[in-house]
């Protein structure tokens, strides 16, 4: 717990922002935790059966027990995370019970899955038209997110959609490339205004605007919500849809080689249980979800260290990234927007008349900090994230820096976009990793596109072809114009 | 018969090589095949064994189908996954069956049909792919077992009436009375659950699906017609109850396979749906059955060996999608005409053959089993054309679904099939569709 007392070390205590703050400010939220099932029971009499034991049997952690173990599953969803508990729900919703599917996750507690750690933000201000129309999806999912995951017999989730448009600032160089890049934006169905600077300053006096040419401000379908809360809802009504969570570690994937008829395929998973036994579950299609650990994952199958296209590895790691939270009197309340400075680093607001503020900055390649452990570093604070904060934005001199935490990105080397695709060799694993810290906001998109390619053979309703794998092996690289 | 049966005994010892019993296997069935010419009406007579007409085509059956049996699951060779145990257990349940289907004694019938189930739990047990074949195992074996235990009693007591149980030497049972009534339920209820009738079917489905290739075919092939082979033999016995009571076992059936045609459309899993698609045959064939009129009981024969080799092709199919594929369900194995074009022939050959199209031994069957029915009763017309409407619905569905259509475009290539599954899918076929030109050799045979 942490009173204005800086403490070193991954200081965590509860798992949202948003219980954080209300333990700190004091006042209690109505619904404090609204990722537990409560303990009313009652079941409609049209539940059937099977769906009422299932709703029964399920604990907080929802795992299956030791007795029926999934030894076939149609499809084995590796990772638990909101990616992947969003391509399980996704796929129940579409075929109910005539689809097995089964959900591999290392830790039920995701203390270091990067969906918990995540700030929660949406934002639809790509330069990639899927990532925007990925996060317009994501944004009307979140909207509707109480009923669209509503479980007979339980409270539905909350997953504290709080709108709030995003500012991003451009330099008076770059303000040809915000223009296109907004052009792009309105074309494909964000909600964005354009301010010029003098706009921008009379908007929001606090901000200095030397240098900044102009600055684009969403003003729908952007906000923050609580990815625990995304995560719990998506992975509870997936498991009351039918599919089944598995608690281990992936430690092999046996691969069927083309032979006699049948095309080059992986067959089956190994887990290792946390009791130290190890099963086997085959499967026919595997959606690779891991996140960070997506790249390690993908050589247990031995892409990347094959010949040909198998030579090539998934270039997806982990990468620390801190968050800051400080202390800043002196900011409007509710009409500060979530701010994305030039150099990337960021603000944003956290509750209404806390004061409190998360900020952070990316790293450059050089700066790029250890991923052994989620260690905070200060002096990067210090050195880097302070000054820019103080510059734009003359108030932040006088932060009080209240605590931090880190978290890993699922970091893709190539172009920071993710990897939405078959394999190329082995064509009934499909990958879906790679959003470099965009997961948490396109894991309901993604989730929807996993579904669809796996049911129907394409995307229908976003169009992710550009994602695929093969733009690693041609190079064809979709870098967004400005990354954070 | 012996001949047959000591053929049968000797390719146990050869059990340890595949090839030795899968050509010994065919070429038993071709040797079987020179006596279609049967002067008299019973012949290979000897003591405990002889043949008529109606044992003999279903020993050809049992034959065949063990035959291209073993010549599908190359699988189990393949992989070494007990191959010679696996032939053993066949070869079992072939001798079984040959010993039922000669049986010229009720009491050796009965054993024998007994018999049949175990060598059948083992190879569904032994050889199928998911733990759900555990309770699939156990609800067959008690199902059957549950419902012929009381056919053993009514054998027990037609022996202390009649002092016999030979074929043709066991008095028939007079009257309607209730004894009478009760004795034929008791009787006939065993060969019910094993055709099966619709509200004691629910083996079925289980059984079908998780059994292996062999399992499958077996099972929809040769041993459901057990049940129609039993009722055949013992309704003779029963003239006066069997007028009574056939009412119930044509109405539950006729009304029960449209309700489980009906299910077909549901289904998702194709083995499932071809497993439902079975109760809704052996439907029509038990109402046509106990109609016991001339058509009916032709016609049920006809169906009878039609639907083995239709239904006995279909899971063929469903495990040469499974061992591509990978997955039976019918949401992921789609589009198949895009990969498997020559496979998709086979696949609209078997799938008309299951809808009873013109010129397959289904249609002649259906028609007469149709005719005796609606002479029957003329109410019987509204179920028998939803029937046949909704088994040409279901077949198409499965057809449509599993071949047209966008497939999965991850899977770029996969054999089309090799001459083994063209030769197996062949001869499950051609008697289907030749047979019909002299339907003499299965009809009018008794």
């Amino acid at each position: 717990m942490y009173h204005g007392i800086i403490s070193h070390g991954l200081v965590r205590p509860c798992t949202s922002l948003c219980r954080r703050i209300e333990l700190i400010s004091g006042h209690r939220s109505p619904r404090l935790l609204s990722a537990r099932p409560t303990s009313a029971k009652h079941s409609s009499p049209f539940t059937s059966s099977s769906e009422r034991k299932r709703i029964d049997k399920r604990d907080g952690a929802g795992q299956s027990e030791e007795g029926s173990w999934p030894e076939v599953c149609d499809v084995l969803v590796l990772g638990g995370g909101a990616v992947g508990s969003s391509v399980a729900y996704h796929l129940q919703q579409r075929a109910r019970r005539d689809l097995r599917v089964v959900v591999v996750e290392q830790d039920p507690a995701y203390t270091k899955a990067s969906t918990v750690l995540s700030l929660g933000g949406i934002r639809q201000q790509y330069t990639v038209k899927e990532n925007i129309q990925l996060s317009l999806y994501g944004a009307d999912f979140l909207r509707n997110a109480s009923s669209l995951l509503a479980v007979e017999g339980e409270e539905p989730p909350d997953v504290q959609f709080r709108p709030q448009g995003y500012l991003l600032l451009a330099a008076e160089d770059k303000v040809e490339l915000l223009r296109e890049n907004f052009r792009l934006q309105v074309e494909t169905g964000a909600k964005v205004q354009l301010f010029t600077a003098t706009q921008l300053k009379a908007k929001y006096p606090w901000l200095n605007v030397t240098g900044i040419g102009a600055g684009v401000e969403g003003f729908e379908n952007e906000g923050r919500f609580d990815p625990w809360a995304l995560l719990s809802g998506l992975r509870r009504k997936a498991t009351s849809l039918g599919a089944e969570y598995v608690r281990g570690n992936i430690c092999g994937l046996s691969k069927r080689d083309q032979v006699d008829g049948a095309p080059a395929a992986l067959t089956s998973a190994e887990i290792l249980l946390p009791c130290g036994a190890r099963r086997s579950i085959a499967f026919t299609r595997v959606v690779l979800a891991c996140g960070a650990w997506s790249g390690e994952v993908a050589a247990l199958a031995g892409i990347g260290a094959g010949e040909g296209v198998l030579a090539m590895p998934l270039h997806i790691y982990p990468r620390k990234r801190y968050v800051y939270i400080v202390h800043v009197p002196g900011l409007p309340g509710a009409n500060t927007p979530i701010f994305i400075d030039t150099s990337g680093t960021y603000f944003k607001r956290e509750g209404l008349n806390t004061h409190l503020y998360t900020v952070g900055k990316s790293h450059t390649e050089e700066q790029e900090p250890s991923i052994d452990d989620l260690e905070i570093d200060y002096d990067f604070f210090e050195n880097e994230v302070w000054p820019v904060l103080a510059n734009r934005v003359p108030v932040f001199e006088n932060l009080k820096l209240q605590g931090a935490w880190a978290g890993y990105y699922d970091y893709h080397t190539l172009d920071q976009n993710p990897i939405i695709g078959p394999h190329p060799v082995y064509a009934n694993m499909f990958i879906v990793t790679g959003f470099s810290g965009h997961g948490a906001q396109h894991a309901a998109g993604a989730g929807l596109a996993t579904s669809e390619y796996i049911l129907e053979g394409k995307f229908s309703t976003i169009d992710l072809n550009r994602f695929c794998f093969e733009r690693v092996l041609t190079g064809e690289a979709v870098r967004e114009k400005n990354v954070i | 018969m012996l001949k047959f049966m000591l053929a049968c005994i000797m390719l146990m010892p050869l059990v340890n090589s595949w090839w030795a019993v899968q050509s010994s296997l065919f070429i038993l069935t071709f040797i079987l095949m020179l006596y279609c010419h049967h002067d008299f009406s019973n012949y290979m007579a000897g003591w405990c064994f002889n043949i008529d007409s109606l044992g003999y085509i279903l020993i050809l059956l049992s034959f065949w189908i063990t035959a291209l049996v073993v010549c599908s699951s190359q699988k189990v060779l393949k992989e070494n996954n007990y191959p010679s145990l696996f032939l053993l257990v066949n070869i079992f349940l072939l001798f079984f069956l040959i010993m039922t289907f000669s049986a010229n004694d009720y009491l050796l019938f009965y054993i024998s049909f007994e018999s049949s189930l175990i060598p059948t739990l083992i190879l569904i047990l032994g050889w199928g792919y998911q733990p759900e074949r555990l309770q699939a195992g156990v609800y067959m074996l008690f199902y059957t077992l549950f419902a012929s235990l009381p056919l053993l009693v009514s054998l027990i007591s037609l022996y202390n009436m009649s002092g016999s149980l030979t074929l043709g030497l066991v008095e028939n049972v007079s009257g309607a009375g209730f004894i009478s009534c009760i004795w034929y339920v008791v009787t006939v209820f065993a060969f019910i659950v094993k055709l099966p009738m619709f509200l004691v079917h629910l083996w079925l489905p289980k059984a079908h699906v998780e059994a292996p290739v062999a399992g499958s075919m077996i099972l929809a092939g040769v041993l459901l017609k057990l049940g129609g082979y039993g009722l055949i033999r013992v309704l003779p016995l029963f003239g006066e109850a069997n007028k009574n009571l056939s009412w119930l076992w044509v109405s539950i059936s006729l009304v029960g396979g449209v309700v489980v045609s009906l299910m077909c459309l549901r289904q998702v899993d194709m083995k499932a749906l071809i497993a439902y698609s079975s109760v809704a045959h052996m439907g029509l064939v038990l109402s046509g059955l106990v109609v016991f009129g001339w058509w009916g009981v032709n016609g049920a024969v006809v169906v009878m060996i039609g639907h083995g080799l239709c239904s006995s092709g279909l899971f063929c199919l469903a495990n040469m999608v499974y061992e591509r594929i990978g997955s039976r369900s019918l949401l992921i194995s789609k589009g198949l005409m895009n990969f498997m074009p020559s496979m998709a022939l086979w696949w609209f050959l078997l799938s008309a053959g299951n809808m009873a199209a013109p010129p397959t031994l289904n249609l002649l069957g259906e028609i007469s089993l149709i005719i005796s029915v609606v002479s029957w009763s003329k109410v019987s017309m509204l179920s028998i054309s939803l029937l046949s409407f909704f088994s040409a619905a279901y077949t198409l569905y499965m057809f449509s679904l599993s071949q047209h259509g966008k497939y999965y475009s991850a899977l770029f290539s996969c054999c089309s099939g090799k001459v083994r599954e063209y030769l197996i899918l062949m001869l499950h076929w051609l008697p289907l569709n030749v047979l019909i030109l002299k339907g003499s050799t299965v009809m009018f045979i008794l």
